[in-house]
């Protein structure tokens, strides 16, 4: 027996109802910005209450869960959040991504394969990609009905004449099923190869501008480029993590002050980990 | 919400949830509901029912197609959902056999492809190959989703049902999404990006 005083999974059936029947929709229509009724929680919008609304109506009983913050199980966010569904839900949990059923995550995409049994909830500050470049909410729901990217492609060309490249570091955008212009949420450009023609659903939360869309498994997911100036991810010069040697995984520049040193390690601690152990399987 | 059958609607509602999320993520995968044992004695069909309770409630308007044993007034207390008209329902239930006018339901504006209308339907029979199911549309799917091609055999629905749903899907995003089930309660999703061919066998 269980003795939460709060509904499993803190968030009251109507809530779940609302979001589930949105989720299914977002699914249906690969990269479209559904809207809906984002609740207040008790985190401040903006720290990832729209991934936890959806973990929080997705999950059940038998899931294992993970969460992560820019590739960290233990960082402030990540912690938190997991404590919390945890708390409400009485699930187990995991820092390990092959044992997850479900993973949240804020501004990164494990390292480690996902699978079809498994879905990937991200925290979306910012879900309008178009927000780069058109202020108005009504005139970005307009352009998405006309396909209407012109802007969008203007800012990128743009980016190329002053910097001789796109200097995009995160929330780069990317064309859903050759239909919708999506903003991935803010993850490196490492990842976002990873969301083309995947074995997992993603779906993306943002609480605070009370949006959610999905990505379906197998979906083609293309990066917006040009001809000539072509989509690249992150190069670290060859230099592999401290800590575990990859040279693949998405690293961190650190610098220490005290011996004025620079090195580099892991983004994804639990990759980082196995990996130093042995424990990944490479393809 | 029965105590003498300790049904328990929020386990219940989750993991049929969980399954039509798979399915619709994975057009033309077959996935098996759970029954509702608090219904299953009534004459309405339990999966149905199921699919219903897990999406209704007072915020969505319903039709269902047909309507011969007030199934309509049991979903109503069930849920607290409103019965419309089928041209402003956000979910049509069909019965088996039924084919009901697709064209009139709402497929969405081009700013808003989300307000359109789901159909639940009750069909004989769904799998995955077609053995064993006689009289069958074999469908071979392709779209977001499917690893290129996925086959679905469905038996007890119609060629031209499928062809008018096509005609209403024919200006993505606008369309109709479709939730098919069967007597045993397996359950098959086709959204609005699928492509389709189909066989008769």
């Amino acid at each position: 027996m269980t003795s939460y005083s709060y509904n499993y999974g803190f968030l009251d059936e109507q809530t779940k109802k609302e979001i589930r029947r949105k989720l299914l929709q977002a699914v249906a229509i690969p990269g479209y910005q559904v809207p809906y009724g984002s609740r207040e929680m008790p985190i401040a919008r903006g720290w990832g209450t729209g991934g936890l609304q959806i973990t929080l109506s997705i999950i059940g009983k038998q899931d294992t869960l993970k969460v992560i913050d820019q590739g960290c199980d233990f960082s402030v966010n990540a912690c938190n959040l997991r404590n919390f569904i945890a708390a409400t839900t009485g699930n187990t949990v995991t820092t390990d991504t092959a044992e997850a059923s479900i993973v949240q995550t804020r501004h990164r995409i494990p390292e480690e394969a996902m699978r079809e049994d498994q879905i990937l909830v991200f925290q979306v500050p910012y879900p309008e990609i178009l927000r780069w470049v058109e202020p108005s909410e009504r005139e970005t729901r307009r352009m998405h009905a006309e396909r209407d990217y012109g802007k969008l492609w203007v800012f990128l060309y743009e980016d190329i004449v002053r910097w001789g490249e796109i200097t995009l570091s995160y929330r780069y955008p990317v064309l859903v099923n050759q239909r919708y212009a999506m903003d991935p949420s803010p993850i490196p450009r490492h990842d976002v190869p990873k969301l083309h023609q995947a074995e997992t659903l993603f779906l993306f939360g943002a609480g605070r501008e009370k949006r959610l869309y999905a990505v379906p498994p197998y979906t083609e997911v293309v990066p917006l480029q040009f001809e000539d100036y072509h989509f690249t991810v992150e190069n670290f010069g060859g230099q592999p993590c401290r800590s575990c040697g990859s040279t693949s995984s998405y690293l961190n520049e650190v610098y220490d002050s005290e011996t004025n040193e620079r090195y580099f390690s892991c983004s994804d601690t639990s990759h980082c980990a196995k990996n130093s152990q042995g424990a990944i399987r490479h393809e | 919400m029965s105590d003498s059958t300790h049904f328990d609607q929020t386990a219940y509602t989750q993991a049929t949830f969980r399954t039509l999320l798979d399915c619709m993520a994975r057009p033309g995968k077959v996935g098996s509901l759970l029954t509702v044992a608090e219904v299953a004695s009534s004459p309405f069909d339990t999966y149905l029912f199921g699919v219903a309770l897990t999406l209704l409630d007072h915020e969505v308007v319903f039709h269902v197609y047909s309507d011969q044993c007030s199934l309509s007034s049991h979903l109503q207390a069930h849920t607290m959902a409103r019965v419309g008209d089928v041209e402003e329902c956000d979910y049509l239930f069909v019965g088996r056999g039924e084919s009901p006018d697709f064209s009139r339901l709402k497929r969405g504006s081009w700013q808003y492809p989300d307000e359109s209308a789901t159909i639940i339907q009750l069909v004989e029979e769904l799998g995955e190959v077609t053995d064993g199911l006689e009289q069958a549309l074999r469908l071979e799917l392709c779209g977001p989703g499917i690893q290129r091609s996925r086959t679905v055999a469905v038996r007890g629905l119609s060629c031209e049902l499928l062809q008018s749903w096509r005609h209403c899907n024919r200006e993505f995003p606008l369309g109709l999404d479709w939730i098919l089930v069967d007597k045993g309660g397996q359950v098959c999703c086709l959204p609005r990006t699928v492509q389709f061919t189909v066989e008769v066998v």
